[in-house]
């Protein structure tokens, strides 16, 4: 059977009755590497690193070398760290100091190597862990070599200035409090058009926001092409969204399940309301019952495509401005 | 609960009364509701109930009545049923797929398409399109011996500029641009066909301003346009024309889309044209000529003559013996298996006939005398449904190599590029180890060796991946250097 895109510590494949069983029992017990942990060492001379971004459908490529390797990486907060491909890292030797283990406490069967240095333009890291698993599936389906995902620790030393609209993602640099060390970028001298808090989990960057009044928590994750909705949710927020069809769902390595699709018609992030995002409907349990952390949906790109997104790890907000235009 | 339903089938009664949908669906209660219009085509029908996982058996179950509120079909239940609308529901969860993990990064697409390399072939090089260049500072940009000059002008103060395109991957680290008196600048060595390019400035994409070509790809990136041309169309004399077009079976003869340069007593014109024959004329001042330098003239069947000119390496059919055969013509999938199309020509060894063939692989087979045989003189085959062919490979590419070993009597390469084909294309033992040279397209390829009726990866090659058997696949990217 084919391996499953087991990134952490799950086994997920005929697990679900384990799952549903811990998330009866009050939390489980975590021992997985978290976000702050396998922090790797960041090198820049720039206070504002300026990353060119290209995109295949709705993902975000960056380019970059992982040692001798040059290639794409997609941008992916829903990662928690670097993930690399293992069609390209499989002979990197395991890393003796990670340990992955699965939520009995046993080895997991998963391989985790250390890559001694990571390039982009301006930016660069050194001794960085990272999982090695299958992403042979958006390769096949993006038609484009991905040498890896780039998960949220190596960001957590700036703010994150996502702005799709220009191919651009600017890193920039974080004092200890929090502030941007270079103020001079455009979107700083503009209001937000909301900020919201967000809260860092272990695993994930998660925000609240309302459809249909209901409280929601989305994770947000720049590696997700539509938004998800638990199929759990309180009844009057599947209300809000128009099915318009079936769609197929890949996951990364592998594996394809139908899925509803269709519109939310107004999702709400500290009363800002975001109009018609393109929403599949999934079951999310699995999710709360591995990370600890309660989620209700997903929201990536569809965020992203509607203007800028500061992301800032230190302050714990994300910030979001509509398409600048000039006068 | 039936009020509900009469509900839903009123608020969508408009746009199926309109033919917008024949199958529209509904959340409420946590439960999906969808409603077809049963009025449609079978063959729609069929489609649409397909979809919902019902079986093709549910429009004839529908159509003798077997089917009426209550009835249970797969996920769903028969909400109500009237003799134009069937609403048909389901409690949400069951709709809805487990998301295992949260770092199971996901792709949504349309129902039926399948996982395979190249679908979605990224943007990049192409030698199927004709075409050129033009910039509006008219620089000269082709430095001969396929050197091309890239320049961005002005942008003194950038501290870094690279040029990333489909000929490095995109990945603009591998081409830095040097600052010069004209602007930034570095030099490339790309091959004749279609480019495409971009600049990045600081980390910020720049179209060339100076390229008057860019275009969109489907991936939601715009990129210039760089045509590196393989043939230059040259008309000598007609100095006074004011004006001179080329014009062909390669841009589909539009008469003004190429025009041609005046250059010392002659008008020239480089143009990329993809391989092959193609017919074409000039036009002189509106009037169509036919190439004067070009002694193959052809009439097209109603009454026009129109110049002839190959484009690319010409390949030889070769025969040997057969001297006693009164005819012997080639056939082959280049030609739709024509059988009396491609005659040979006798030589004093058997016989042969020039052809010129974009890069590819072909399938052919010898007519001698209405017998159809394969290529004696060729070990690599192929099949074609239950016929095997001898195998032609036009501009090969890549060479797959498979260790012989005792007891090894076959071995055949099948993968993406032929669809898997289980015959795939036969390997020929020379020097201790199964060859074949094969043209494969850009982009990412997957393949298997097939030794002794075995499929088994490619043990020398480092690069594979999973496959729903589990048991991998080997894993080749061509480069488009």
């Amino acid at each position: 059977m084919k391996k499953k895109a087991i990134i952490l510590v799950l086994v997920l494949c005929g697990s679900c009755l384990l799952l549903a069983k811990g998330s009866n029992n009050g939390p489980l017990p975590h021992q997985k590497t978290d976000v702050l942990r396998r922090l790797p060492i960041m090198h820049t001379t720039k206070n504002r690193v300026v990353l060119p971004i290209r995109k295949a459908g709705n993902l975000i490529l960056i380019q970059g070398r992982a040692d001798t390797l040059q290639g794409s990486f997609i941008l992916d907060t829903g990662a928690p760290y670097l993930v690399l491909n293992q069609t390209y890292f499989r002979n990197y030797r395991d890393n003796p100091e990670e340990q992955s283990v699965n939520i009995n406490g046993e080895k997991e069967d998963l391989k985790i190597v250390e890559v001694d240095s990571l390039y982009f333009q301006d930016v660069s890291y050194n001794k960085v862990i990272a999982d090695v698993t299958d992403l042979s599936q958006i390769e096949n389906r993006k038609g484009v070599r991905i040498l890896g995902l780039l998960g949220i620790n190596l960001f957590l030393d700036f703010e994150m200035e996502i702005d799709l609209s220009n191919n651009v993602l600017y890193l920039n640099r974080l004092t200890e409090e929090g502030q941007c060390e270079n103020q001079k970028a455009i979107v700083y001298h503009r209001s937000p058009a909301f900020t919201t808090p967000l809260s860092l989990s272990r695993e994930m960057v998660t925000f609240k926001g309302t459809v249909n009044d209901e409280e929601l928590r989305f994770c947000f994750d720049t590696g997700a092409e539509y938004n998800v909705l638990d199929a759990r949710v309180p009844k009057n927020v599947l209300e809000d969204v128009t099915i318009v069809r079936k769609m197929q769902l890949y996951g990364s390595s592998g594996g394809a399940n139908e899925v509803l699709a269709g519109v939310t018609h107004f999702v709400n992030i500290e009363g800002y309301p975001l109009a018609n995002m393109q929403t599949i409907i999934s079951k999310l349990e699995a999710l709360r019952a591995a990370y600890g952390t309660h989620i209700d949906g997903i929201i990536g790109y569809q965020l992203l495509a509607r203007g800028t997104v500061c992301v800032n790890f230190k302050k714990k907000e994300l910030r979001f401005y509509t398409p600048f235009t000039e006068k | 609960m039936k009020k509900l339903g009469y509900y839903i089938v009123l608020l969508i009664w408009p746009a199926l009364l309109h033919g917008q949908e024949e199958v529209y669906y509904t959340v409420k209660n946590q439960a999906l509701y969808v409603t077809v219009n049963i009025q449609a085509p079978d063959s729609k029908l069929d489609s649409i109930f397909r979809t919902l996982n019902l079986g093709t058996g549910f429009t004839d179950s529908l159509e003798k009545g077997m089917v009426g509120p209550g009835t249970r079909c797969g996920a769903y239940r028969v909400y109500t049923i009237d003799p134009r609308f069937i609403t048909l529901i389901s409690p949400i969860s069951e709709q809805a797929p487990t998301h295992n993990s949260v770092f199971d990064l996901f792709m949504v697409e349309e129902l039926g398409t399948e996982n395979r390399p190249g679908q979605n072939k990224k943007p990049g090089y192409s030698d199927r399109e004709a075409g050129r260049s033009v910039f509006r500072d008219d620089r000269e940009w082709m430095t001969g011996g396929g050197r091309v000059k890239i320049l961005l002008p002005d942008h003194e103060r950038a501290e870094k500029v690279y040029v990333a395109g489909s000929f490095n991957g995109w990945n603009y680290l591998e081409n830095p641009m040097t600052q010069s008196s004209e602007g930034w600048v570095t030099g490339l060595t790309l091959k004749p066909g279609k480019h495409l390019y971009k600049f990045v400035v600081d980390g910020h994409w720049k179209l060339d301003p100076e390229n008057r070509r860019s275009e969109k790809d489907f991936m939601g990136n715009e990129n210039n346009v760089l045509f590196i041309p393989n043939h230059t169309f040259t008309l000598n004399g007609y100095e006074n024309a004011s004006r001179v077009y080329v014009a062909g079976s390669f841009n589909n003869w539009a008469d003004k889309e190429y025009r041609m340069q005046r250059v010392r007593g002659a008008w020239r014109l480089p143009l990329f044209i993809p391989e092959g024959t193609h017919a074409y004329k000039f036009v002189v001042d509106d009037r169509w000529i036919t190439d004067p330098a070009n002694p193959i003239v052809r009439e097209d069947g109603a009454g026009n003559l129109n110049s002839f000119l190959a484009i690319g390496d010409t390949f030889y059919f070769e025969l040997k013996g057969f001297k006693e055969a009164k005819e012997v013509f080639v056939s082959g999938d280049f030609n739709a298996w024509q059988q009396k199309e491609l005659r040979m020509e006798r030589t004093s060894s058997g016989w042969r006939l020039p052809y010129v063939l974009s890069g590819g692989q072909y399938q052919y087979r010898f007519i001698v005398d209405n017998r159809w045989i394969l290529d004696p003189d060729n070990p690599h085959r192929a099949r074609n449904g239950k016929e095997v062919n001898s195998l032609l490979v036009v501009q090969p590419n890549h060479k797959f190599r498979y260790r012989h070993r005792p007891g090894v009597e076959e071995v055949r390469v099948a993968g993406t590029f032929n669809g898997w084909n289980e015959h795939g294309y036969t390997l020929k033992l020379q020097d201790g180890e199964w060859q074949i040279s094969l043209h494969l397209d850009e982009g990412k390829h997957l393949y298997k060796f097939i030794v002794n009726d075995e499929w088994v990866v490619d043990k020398s090659n480092p690069l594979w991946e999973e496959n729903e058997f589990g048991t991998g696949n080997s894993v080749l990217w061509i480069d488009e250097k």
